[in-house]
């Protein structure tokens, strides 16, 4: 018995340590410049190299075929034998290739088209796709094809993925989503990156559930190069000029990155929406010796856009237009949107790269950003709801059928009734003026500006060939200042700052309507503050640490993490509803979040390849997640605790050098977490905020992509997601109203089963990739989405919304019943050339997405958090829905040197 | 030298794109012009009075078509609005001859539709129907009288000219003057009084609620919706002037309010002593005996309070004040004394006199500071009838707290009147 078992010790130790070959080289493109990244494959082992071309990696003997690859340049192949214990491959020689990929271009595009739901009870628009150019085959087909319609990769939200550049988490202090909006229109300087996906940690942070990229914006690191290219497009914008310029490191140590862009348009897609927006980017770095590097990167994105809102299927079908946008309207015969977002946050990132030898690195960053974020939006008092798709405005609320024939006449062929009419706004205003009282209509701006100050430091060493240490610190205080402005007081005198919902509710109480007790009944103009103030104050201290071990038959890691945060809100004013709770500052909500990741990787043969990732973390929700009404009061949700998260994967991975794919299952629970809605109701005129706690989710699935080379220049691709989000248990929930004319209201959320809603649990795509000689391409592919569930309002999973109905009455069922939009089919294509003249390449690439234009794949929908309790009718309410753009393109012609 | 080239070439580029941001959208609007709304009826239209429009309701419960043709108007002034709540959905005009309700299906009407505003109505396809008699303009709905729906309101009222000063309410000194032209008017009430002085306007819980007004010669009923501004402010005791629409509900006429300052003028009174009791013992009153051995007394029998100079037909020399209790004036501004009273023989005019003083307390008497105050009406001295004696202007002493009023009485062996007071008022 004993025998037996060290004979097995010793053929397992064997089989598992058995000879393997270090192999090195550097890679380079034609001029002998080094190029960072590039991609070395040989058999199943991969490395990425460094900044200067070089790398190195363990290959088990055998006989290999091997690619190394970087973008922008042609793959190159071969094969190899591997029967020594060092290989040197010496300088790899790259050859330019015309062909660019504008598929990044456009899933930026799709990702910041956001709209601003905010009043309807959903928070900013939650993107996905940030693994655009990703070379896991899964990975790159879904971020791009499957991102017309909103798809989260394993339906996870944002705030599980982790964004980094040169290594320091960028994130939102207030959501802790990563801040795409900062660098837009700067894709060309953030080309570099690394991607790690889903579970699987990075040797720069141990990464969550998303997978995460870390930009590499060292200026040493980019290519010498001068890139401009103009686009024209029909989505958010029409026109789009930027310019990029790399000098690489040069010989006196200094390297530089410059860039800019603008992209401008008007009513490009969508009516009533325009867009302005530039961006502008410079990086420096002194190489001060061969050890020691400095630099420094700012950028910013300053955008004015105005934004799209969701209506109900009914005003659609009116207007014959399922992108029919309520915000807009005509001004003295000009189109004005009443929601207009306008950013401007730069950053300034200081690194300091450490090589302290060969194996060992240490990387400090010193991060900084502010500025502004607001958006505006109509507000009035004591008048008519300016908005066009107001319910009572639609025919569907008249009860008689000539009056509702006249609202439907009114609503196809009179746009002061379909749209905003701005003009009558101003002459009640005037009117008012006239009589000394306030503007009935005013613009307002909410802000949500943050400063945030990061710090972070970040430890790699490879302890011996098989074993790699990363660790790091990060530390960073985030300080948010929210408030709302009079931006337009639209032709009248002033504004008087009171809650008018508290004043028509608590008649006589000159205390309950007052926003600021402090200030009471202050007369505001433009520019002055009013309504709601708070400051929020996030600190986050991090430690992290991960351990990669690398053997010739299986890798694995271990690692973790472990972060003190601590969020307090501090009340710039004293609300009347809320006197003592709300000015000054909020009890600090703190608490040690930890993830514990673990996983390994088993190498059957050199081809195949299977792996699991385990993950187990706890979380406190996010500062936004964590307050009741932030707007106006100090008040933590009760019992708040953090969320106990379980993930695990399993994958299985084929790499033949014209076959690759992955094949993953996957199952994440979720315990413990809260979410906060707020929305303004309109019978009682205040907001509402339902806060459910005691929520948990199941996110399982799985992942399959598929890559076939059949032809020299002919490549297969698929890929398909098939996943099971949802909720499994009855969440408890607090029902508050910001104006206090409601007593708080405590029921139990009958939403057990119910699924995740943002995302086609259901997505397919196959697509034909051709890549021509005379370096041009051409690609096709259909996708199909299914499963798109409607995200639905918890009250109407209660006990009190289906009181008094007989248990058999299928009434219950049209309540409390989850929509689901019907399955969608899309068709993209894109063609593309590129020419060579002298070291100049010229390209053309035409996308077209949507091909066959079709309008009516719903992406995604929500109820509306209003339910007619009194009559228990689900039409008066109805969902909004909002649909994939049909046919839309995108032309860009660039000139490289 | 490349590198160079190719970062001034592309510096150059950035900068260029830097001049393009200046050509950005415009995000400032221009302000839309103030329109002053201007109507004229169009030629051929014919322009009939409110009296004339509601002489063609047929009777109560009928839903009259006004006409189907589109040339016949009626114009008049806003006198009343939803701007406090109190009114929904309705505006109510008038014109010289009288005034209507015009039913319309829109909230917040006071911000396009002020008090004073010319409105002219074209009455094509309006039904004029009543709401328990009183008479509405509006459209058919379940039967009944119903709102005309939002989309239609701007084909049928036309705002002419900027809100102008509305009408003056007519007064209407005494319920008898009330008639059925007057229903949907401004009228106004002065020294009116309501029942319920001292609760709010409304009452919890209900929608609306119905409260009493008496006037002279009458009462009305004021209803008062929940959902009005002043809703739970507390009614005024005494009386003041009142305000508001008149209405009427099956027969009886009731009065609707527009807004909470359409009540003033209210003041409780200060003072209201009738002497059914003797006021020496039971209502802080007191008696001063400076001359003469003749003192102010109460007639039990006759209930007043009586002084007399003369006794067994013999004329005494005599000084008498009969003092108040402290009154407080801080509520009142301008407060008016007025009394009941009788004299005869004598002198009344010469011999008796009203005085009053603001730091007298009780006992300083000879040295606190005392004002003679002119009586409007004193009895002939020729019979024993009670006569008022008028108000007198007490607004010199407004806002005080701490105020007597002395009445004096004065005879001498060759005159010496008899004076009786039967009540006191001071409001």
């Amino acid at each position: 018995m004993k025998r037996l078992i060290i004979l097995l010790l010793v053929l397992v130790s064997s089989s598992l340590f058995s000879q393997t070959s270090l192999i090195k080289g550097s890679v380079v493109d034609e001029k002998e410049g080094s190029i960072p990244y590039a991609r070395i494959e040989i058999g199943t082992s991969q490395v990425t190299s460094e900044s200067s071309g070089a790398f190195i990696l363990q290959v088990p003997y055998g006989n290999w075929t091997y690619s190394i690859s970087a973008e922008g340049f042609e793959d190159y192949v071969g094969t190899i034998e591997v029967e020594q214990d060092v290989i040197d491959m010496g300088f790899i020689i790259l050859k330019s290739t015309a062909d660019i990929s504008t598929m990044t271009d456009i899933s930026n595009d799709i990702r910041d088209n956001l709209i601003d739901l905010d009043d309807e009870g959903i928070k900013s628009q939650n993107i996905s796709s940030i693994l655009t150019s990703s070379k896991d085959v899964f990975v790159n087909t879904a971020s791009f094809n499957f991102s017309a319609a909103r798809f989260r990769i394993r339906g996870y939200d944002n705030e599980f993925s982790r964004v980094l550049f040169n290594g320091l988490i960028m994130e939102n202090g207030e959501t802790n989503r990563a801040p795409f909006s900062l660098w837009t229109g700067l894709n060309d300087a953030t080309r570099f990156r690394e991607e790690a996906n889903a579970l699987n940690p990075a040797s720069y942070s141990l990464g969550m559930l998303g997978g995460s990229v870390n930009f590499d914006v060292r200026p040493s690191n980019q290519r010498q190069q001068t890139k401009i290219s103009y686009s024209v497009a029909n989505r958010s914008y029409v026109h789009r000029i930027m310019a990029t310029t790399s000098t690489g490191l040069m010989d006196n140590g200094w390297a530089f990155v410059f860039s800019g862009s603008k992209r401008i348009g008007n009513e490009a897609y969508v009516e009533g929406v325009f867009y302005d927006g530039w961006s502008y980017y410079g990086a420096a770095e002194k190489k001060i010796n061969n050890s020691h590097s400095i630099s420094i990167n700012v950028f910013a994105a300053p955008v004015t856009r105005s934004m799209q809102a969701p209506a109900v299927q009914e005003v659609y079908d009116l207007m014959d237009n399922n992108y029919y946008n309520p915000n807009w309207g005509y001004q003295d015969g000009k189109v004005r949107n009443a929601k207009v977002r306008k950013n401007h946050e730069p950053v300034v990132l200081l690194s300091h790269f450490w090589d302290i030898n060969p194996n060992t690195s240490l990387v400090t960053m010193a991060g900084f950003m502010t500025g502004r974020n607001g958006t505006t939006s109509l507000n009035w008092y004591n008048a008519a709801d300016p908005r066009p798709d107001y319910y009572r405005y639609l025919p569907s609320y008249q009860q008689d059928d000539a009056v509702t024939q006249l609202y439907i006449d009114a609503w196809q062929n009179d746009a002061s009734h379909n749209q905003i009419d701005w003009d009558k706004l101003y002459q009640i205003n005037y009117l008012s003026a006239m009589a000394g009282g306030q503007s009935r209509y005013i613009l307002e701006e909410r802000r949500m500006d943050q400063t945030q100050y990061s710090f972070a430091s970040n430890f790699n060493h490879q302890l011996n060939n098989n074993i790699h240490i990363s660790a790091g610190l990060d530390a960073r205080r985030t300080f948010g200042d929210n408030y709302k402005t009079v931006h337009d007081l639209m032709g009248g005198e002033f504004w008087v700052d009171v809650d008018q919902f508290a004043e028509r509710d608590f008649s006589g109480d000159s205390i309950m309507l007052q926003n600021d007790l402090n200030n009471p009944n202050r007369v505001v103009r433009e520019g002055d503050i009013f309504g709601y103030h708070y400051k929020s104050n996030i600190s986050k201290v991090k430690l992290w640490g991960l351990s990669e071990f690398a053997y010739s038959k299986m890798d694995f890691y271990v690692g973790a993490e472990v972060t003190n945060v601590q969020y307090w809100r501090e009340g710039m004013m004293r609300n009347g509803r809320y006197p003592e709770s709300s000015f000054g500052k909020s009890e600090v909500l703190s608490n040690f979040d930890y993830i514990f990741k673990g996983g390994a990787t088993y190498k059957i043969t050199g081809r195949h390849y299977l792996s699991a990732n385990t993950a187990f973390m706890s979380l406190l929700p996010s500062f936004y997640n964590s307050f009741v009404s932030l707007r106006t009061r100090n008040e933590i949700i009760p019992d708040l605790e953090a969320r106990s998260i379980y993930s695990g994967d399993l994958n299985y991975d084929i790499r033949y050098p014209r076959l690759k794919g992955r094949f993953s299952l996957y199952h994440t629970r979720v315990w413990n977490d809260s979410d906060v809605k707020s929305f303004y109701h309109d019978e009682l005129r205040t907001f509402v905020n339902q806060v459910l706690t005691n929520i948990e989710k199941v996110h399982q699935g799985m992942e399959m992509g598929l890559e076939v080379q059949t032809t020299q220049s002919l490549w297969v691709q698929a890929a398909a997601a098939i996943g099971n989000y949802r909720y499994v248990s009855r969440p408890d929930a607090i029902i508050t109203a910001d104006n206090g004319s409601i007593p708080t209201e405590n029921s139990i959320i009958y939403m057990n089963n119910f699924y995740v809603a943002g995302t086609p649990q259901k997505a397919y795509s196959l697509g034909l990739r051709y890549q021509g000689k005379k370096f041009w391409f051409a690609n096709l592919s259909a996708n199909y989405f299914d499963d798109v569930w409607i995200d639905f309002n918890p009250e109407r999973r209660t006990e009190r919304a289906v009181a008094n109905i007989s248990p058999d009455d299928p009434l219950i069922a049209e309540i409390t019943h989850q929509l689901k939009a019907k399955p969608g089919f899309t068709l993209d294509a894109s063609v593309g050339k590129s020419w060579k003249i002298k070291s100049y390449y010229i390209n053309l690439n035409i996308n077209v997405n949507n091909v066959l234009n079709n309008k009516n794949l719903v992406t995604g929908g929500f109820e509306q958090l209003r339910f007619d309790f009194a009559n228990k009718d689900v039409g008066k309410f109805p969902p909004k829905y909002f649909y994939s753009y049909g046919r839309t393109y995108f032309l860009m012609l660039a000139l490289r040197f | 030298m490349k590198n160079k080239i190719n970062l001034r070439i592309s510096l150059g580029i950035i900068i260029a794109l830097a001049i393009f941001v200046s050509g950005c959208i415009k995000e400032d609007f221009d302000k839309p012009p103030f329109n002053v709304p201007r109507f004229t009826m169009p030629d051929g239209a014919e322009l009939i009075s409110i009296a004339e429009l509601k002489s063609m309701h047929t009777m109560s419960g009928a839903l009259d078509t006004v006409t189907t043709e589109d040339n016949l108007y009626i114009k008049g002034v806003v006198i009343a609005n939803d701007s406090s709540g109190n009114i929904y959905k309705t505006l109510i005009i008038q014109d010289h001859t009288s005034g209507i309700e015009l039913k319309l299906n829109k909230t917040n009407l006071f911000n396009e539709y002020m008090l004073g505003q010319n409105v002219y109505v074209k009455l094509k396809d309006l039904v004029l129907g009543d709401y328990g008699q009183l008479i509405q303009l509006g459209t058919v709905f379940n039967n009944s009288i119903g709102q005309l729906p939002e989309a239609s309101i701007k084909n049928h009222l036309f705002k002419d000219s900027l809100p102008g000063t509305p009408p003056e309410p007519r007064l209407i000194n005494s319920f008898n003057e009330l008639v059925p032209e007057y229903v949907s008017t401004l009228v106004k009430f002065e020294n009116a009084q309501f029942a319920e002085a001292g609760m709010p306007y409304t009452d919890e819980g209900v929608a609306n609620t119905n409260r009493t007004l008496n006037i002279s010669g009458g009462s009305l009923i004021v209803r008062n919706s929940s959902y009005s501004n002043f809703a739970t402010k507390i009614i005024p005791e005494g009386k003041g002037t009142v305000i508001g629409v008149l209405g009427v509900f099956n027969g009886t006429y009731q009065l609707t309010l527009r807004r909470d300052w359409d009540i003033y003028g209210f003041s409780a009174p200060v003072l209201n002593h009738v002497f059914t009791q003797n006021p020496l013992t039971t209502m802080g009153w007191t008696a001063k005996n400076i001359t003469g051995s003749q003192e102010w007394n109460y007639d039990a029998v006759s209930l007043y309070m009586k002084m007399s100079g003369n006794m067994g037909q013999v004329n005494y020399e005599n000084e008498d004040w009969f003092i108040s209790p402290s009154l407080d004036f801080t509520n009142s501004a301008y407060p008016k004394l007025s009394f009941v009273h009788a004299a005869k023989f004598g002198s009344p005019a010469e011999e008796l006199e009203v005085w009053i003083s603001d730091n007298y307390n009780g006992e300083n008497f000879e040295s606190a500071n005392w004002t003679k105050l002119t009586v409007p009406n004193f009895p002939s001295g020729e019979d024993w009838t009670f006569i008022d004696s008028g108000n007198i202007d007490l607004s010199d002493f407004g806002g005080k707290s701490n105020v007597y009023i002395g009445f004096k009485y004065t005879s001498t062996p060759e005159s010496a009147t008899t004076w009786e007071i039967k009540s006191v008022s001071i409001n």
